[in-house]
């Protein structure tokens, strides 16, 4: 596993990481915020991931939902 | 409240809805059923891998609504409430086959009449839905990779787009916890397909 992926964090830091990856920071939260990962490595490779997998996340709940419209439309041209 | 009818059931939020339904109004969980039957279907494909298992959970989570609607408060949102009967039953479901796979029966190796039955996939798919196809396969294969304390928040939070506070609710975990957990379940999933979405940047 990764290390950063292993380390432990505060709670305040982990509540910077999370707003961060959703988009919920303020401007000057988000240029703190950025100027931690400049110094921070591990920091840094978790937030940016987490962004990736959150991105992944999207793509697949989007592609449930259109399969699951399909599904549902190809139902009510049987019933 | 006002008068509840059946044209106007649409227009009734959840907990709305589920108060009717304490005071008798089966339509208005007909409505509610209608509303989730679908999403709590794929929530809970994540963790059976199973359509039928799918089903029967989903069954048996709007039977315990029907019969439990009295135990229902309005402190919390319904679907919350709903969401963790749901995961009660699947997390039951799941201790109950692994008890089960302890038993399996295998093929006879000595026996050189039995033999696997391969079936061939019949399913031709055009390009364009092949690769969703491939695509939603591969994430939710990665997306089973992840450690179940991991997977179930992140499903709870970037698939069912709960909040934070109902993620909590629902795990029973402290806030710390899962944003934590979400953190690195979101990363996890990233370094998982690493490779698939360099290579798919790198095609186009």
């Amino acid at each position: 596993m990764d290390p950063f992926l292993e380390k432990e964090y505060h709670p305040v830091i982990e509540t910077f990481i999370s707003e961060y990856v959703d988009d919920e920071m303020d401007r000057v939260e988000k240029i703190a915020f950025e100027e931690l990962m400049v110094h921070d490595d591990d920091i840094r490779d978790l937030t940016f991931n987490a962004i990736g997998g959150k991105k992944l996340l999207e793509e697949l709940r989007k592609l449930k939902n259109t399969a699951s419209l399909i599904r549902r439309l190809n139902d009510s041209f049987t019933d | 409240m006002d008068s509840f009818t059946a044209t106007s059931v649409k227009n009734y939020n959840d907990e709305d809805l589920m108060e009717y339904f304490q005071e008798g109004k089966e339509l208005a969980f007909n409505e509610l059923v209608h509303r989730y039957q679908v999403r709590l279907h794929n929530f809970l494909f994540r963790y059976t891998k199973d359509h039928q298992d799918c089903e029967d959970l989903v069954q048996e989570t709007f039977l315990r609504v029907h019969k439990s609607k009295h135990s229902y408060e309005r402190i919390a949102k319904f679907s919350t409430w709903m969401y963790t009967i749901a995961l009660n039953l699947a997390k039951s479901l799941y201790k109950k086959k692994q008890r089960m796979y302890k038993i399996s029966i295998h093929k006879d190796e000595s026996d050189p009449d039995d033999r696997e039955l391969v079936l061939e996939d019949e399913r031709i798919l055009q390009d364009d839905a092949l690769h969703e196809k491939l695509c939603m396969e591969k994430l939710e294969k990665a997306l089973m990779e992840l450690p179940q304390e991991f997977r179930e928040v992140v499903m709870l939070r970037d698939l069912q787009q709960l909040s934070y506070e109902e993620v909590t609710e629902i795990t029973g975990v402290p806030m710390g916890t899962v944003k934590s957990r979400i953190n690195r379940g979101r990363a996890q999933l990233q370094l998982l397909l690493k490779n698939y979405v360099q290579m798919g940047t790198n095609a186009e």
